[in-house]
């Protein structure tokens, strides 16, 4: 016969598996709505049977476990897609914000300002004694360099802006590998090691979340122990190693004015280069987009700097100089020019000196060598300077900051250059139009601004000469830029239409991932997501099961009473 | 004659004792079905088990008839019962009658508890899904009529008017 405790034991059973299964239904309800919540399902455990006399009555069912229901494999492709979802976006994003900033197709772009400072040396090679001719290449070169320092500062604002996201994400993964340590601890006691066929869901659910959000900063990979800790790691270094956290941190240098923060681990200074994610959006959008676009800002301003003295420089105005200084400083007074630490390359030529008497007009030129073979003795600031001060009527010296320093011997003559085939005017900054050396320094020489007559339009001294100014105009067409190939205009032009394409391109790339991304999530949401509709009509088939159910129950108890007594 | 009646009567005991074991049998699984939410094995066992209700009630009868059947034959005065008629019957009904008996009594007392966990069960399953129920209905939602026929006030507007009906 069946005993009360066991016909006790088997509805204490029966009520308590029951409740599990209940509450687990009103548990995946109440979460519809939750996106890291997984669909949990209730595993039966058929029980022992309590007698077997005729029939195995009272049997029953115990709940063996609560399961999750989760696509590891689902979940690991969500968290690769958001991955690269983050870095391309930021990439993007960071696009979309330079083509603003460049402003294309508007009156204060870049290509505007070169088109008007080229107007007005066109202007200016036709009317070469006009003052306002000269005033107005002036301007326009003004004008021109406001741009080019204007666009480097939104650069560098952008990169700068890039590195604090860099420490921000930096912060927030180490914040999230230390949530997810603290809850591979409570996941490990609540499943008592790894002992417990229960899985702690809630705490899984919610490590899982911390994952997929980390995943959005930095592409990681996870493993788990046999004690159901969460492995977290990054290329081959772990984030997070059972309990223990691997915190990162970064390192500040600066690049062209710019902070950049290296991100290395904390533990042994190892410099972390992460493959996708966020922070690698950030970092490659700091380095390689807006680096790589600062430089090419600053080889534009550069060539068009050098290019443009090295014609100004061997050119002469109304008038010569008095006195004269270069605006680049040497490194080393002794060393070669083309180790000097100047801004632009020196080559082996030579360029005349033209000492002129504005009494007289006699002139005397004087050539002088630069030596930039690489054998003997190589051309020295110390050397050039020594060959000056030999030429009569000039002396020259070197300034407290190493730049040369060129004066006439009396007040009655003047020194003017010529013929540099060796560009070292240019790269010393004697006799310049522009002075500075990339985008964000580029500034008409305050020399030549305050004294128009020093604007140098010819190449002799004779009334109307305009070859120099010709011959810089001729640069607009030159090609001069990426190996002799591109014009300064084209190099622009590329350098705009570069990153519209690669906009574009990352535009593309960031809907195509966002599409595969949404298809994952929607694939995980018909594996693992709540079905409210579904849900609704499973409980109305269970009321109107149990209401079926406890239909006989009164008539079979009375019959009982009544067949006990017979 | 009355063996006739007597002998009916311990095959009729033997045949409401496998009814009762059936019955327990159908409501433990439909037990099982109730905690593992298998709705249409619960209405199949349900239904079976309501067979099984009416057949033993069917057989309730027959032994209520064969019961004062026997005890007219067998000239029982007073209460009538399976212990009177055995001992007015004699052996060897005697020993068949005590053993149908105790047989079904076990099976009656079985057949109760199993009953009393389904009757526990199924009010805590019904009490969980109305729960459940409330939990994804609008919680305090008033019926559209109530049973006098008063319609529900209109629920307090919460967001601002895009149309004006006014106009």
């Amino acid at each position: 016969m069946v005993s009360l405790f066991g016909s006790l034991n088997v509805g204490e059973q029966a009520l308590r598996a029951s409740s599990v299964a209940l509450q687990t239904v009103g548990q995946n309800i109440a979460n519809a709505s939750n996106e890291t919540f997984h669909r949990q399902r209730v595993f039966m455990d058929a029980l022992p049977a309590l007698d077997k006399v005729t029939y195995q009555l009272g049997s029953g069912v115990d709940v063996e476990r609560v399961e999750r229901v989760v696509d590891m494999a689902l979940e690991n492709l969500i968290r690769e897609a958001k991955s690269e979802l983050g870095s391309l976006e930021v990439m993007r994003d960071t696009l979309t914000r330079l083509e603003t900033v460049l402003n294309e197709f508007t009156d204060s772009d870049l290509s505007t300002s070169m088109a008007d400072f080229w107007e007005a040396v066109d202007d200016f090679s036709n009317n070469v004694e006009s003052s306002s001719a000269r005033r107005s290449v002036i301007l326009a070169a003004e004008s021109l360099s406001q741009s080019f320092a204007y666009f480097s500062g939104r650069i560098l604002e952008a990169r700068s802006e890039a590195n604090d996201y860099v420490k921000q994400a930096v912060g927030d993964i180490n914040r999230i590998a230390r949530e997810i340590a603290d809850l591979n601890k409570q996941v490990s006691l609540a499943e008592d090691g790894g002992l417990q066929p229960q899985e702690a869901n809630d705490l899984r659910d919610r490590r899982d979340a911390l994952v997929e959000e980390l995943s959005k900063l930095i592409r990681v990979k996870t493993t788990e122990s046999s004690t159901g800790m969460l492995q977290v790691y990054t290329g081959s270094e772990f984030l997070v190693f059972d309990t223990n956290v691997y915190d990162l941190t970064t390192v500040d240098s600066t690049d062209d004015g710019v902070v950049v923060s290296k991100v290395v681990f904390e533990k042994n200074g190892m410099e972390l280069k992460p493959q996708g994610g966020e922070l690698k959006g950030y970092i490659d959008a700091r380095d390689t987009l807006l680096g790589g676009y600062s430089d090419s800002l600053d080889e534009l301003a550069g060539t068009m700097i050098y290019e443009v003295n090295r014609i100004h420089s061997s050119g002469r105005g109304i008038e010569g100089y008095a006195e004269i200084a270069g605006t680049y400083s040497v490194s080393d007074v002794t060393a070669a020019l083309n180790a000097a630490g100047l801004p632009f390359d020196v080559e082996n030529g030579s360029f005349t000196v033209n000492v002129r008497n504005v009494n007289t007009g006699h002139e005397e030129g004087t050539p002088v060598k630069v030596d930039m073979t690489g054998t003997g003795s190589n051309t020295t600031l110390a050397a050039l300077v020594a060959s000056l001060d030999g030429i009569d009527g000039i002396s020259a010296n070197i300034t407290g900051d190493n730049r040369i320093h060129i004066q006439t011997d009396d007040s009655g003559t003047e020194v003017t250059f010529s013929n540099d085939t060796s560009g070292v005017l240019a790269a010393l900054g004697v006799a310049s139009f522009f002075t500075g050396s990339g985008a964000s320094d580029m500034a008409v020489s305050s020399v030549v601004e305050n004294n128009l007559n020093l604007l140098a339009g010819a190449k002799s001294p004779s009334a109307g000469d305009n070859s120099n100014a010709l011959e810089w105009l001729s640069l607009r067409d030159s090609k001069v830029l990426s190996n002799d190939t591109e014009t300064m205009d084209d190099y622009y032009t590329g350098l705009v239409g570069t990153i519209a394409t690669e906009s574009a391109s990352y535009q593309d790339r960031v809907d195509n991932q966002t599409v595969l991304t949404d298809q994952m999530v929607n694939e995980r949401q018909a594996i693992s997501g709540v079905n409210l509709d579904e849900e609704a009509l499973n409980l109305v088939q269970y009321q109107q099961a149990f209401q079926a159910a406890a239909r006989f129950l009164s008539v079979i108890s009375e019959m009982m009473d009544v067949m006990m007594s017979i | 004659m009355h063996k006739n009646a007597v002998g009916k009567l311990t095959v009729l005991l033997v045949e409401e004792r496998e009814t009762l074991d059936a019955l327990a049998e159908k409501a433990s699984e439909k037990q099982r079905a109730v905690v593992e939410l298998r709705t249409a094995d619960v209405e199949r066992y349900s239904a079976e088990e309501g067979s099984l209700t009416r057949k033993l009630s069917a057989l309730e009868e027959t032994r209520v008839a064969l019961f004062h059947e026997s005890a007219d034959r067998l000239g029982i005065e007073g209460e009538v019962n399976v212990e009177s008629i055995a001992i007015a019957a004699g052996e060897p009904y005697a020993t068949s009658l005590r053993e149908a008996k105790t047989r079904i009594a076990v099976a009656a007392a079985r057949l109760k508890k199993i009953n009393e966990i389904n009757r526990a069960l199924l009010a805590q399953s019904l009490g969980h899904v109305h729960g459940i129920l409330g939990l994804i209905s609008r919680g305090g939602e008033e019926p559209t009529y109530r049973a006098e026929g008063v319609g529900k006030k209109a629920p307090t507007r919460t967001v601002s008017l895009v149309i004006d009906r006014r106009v």
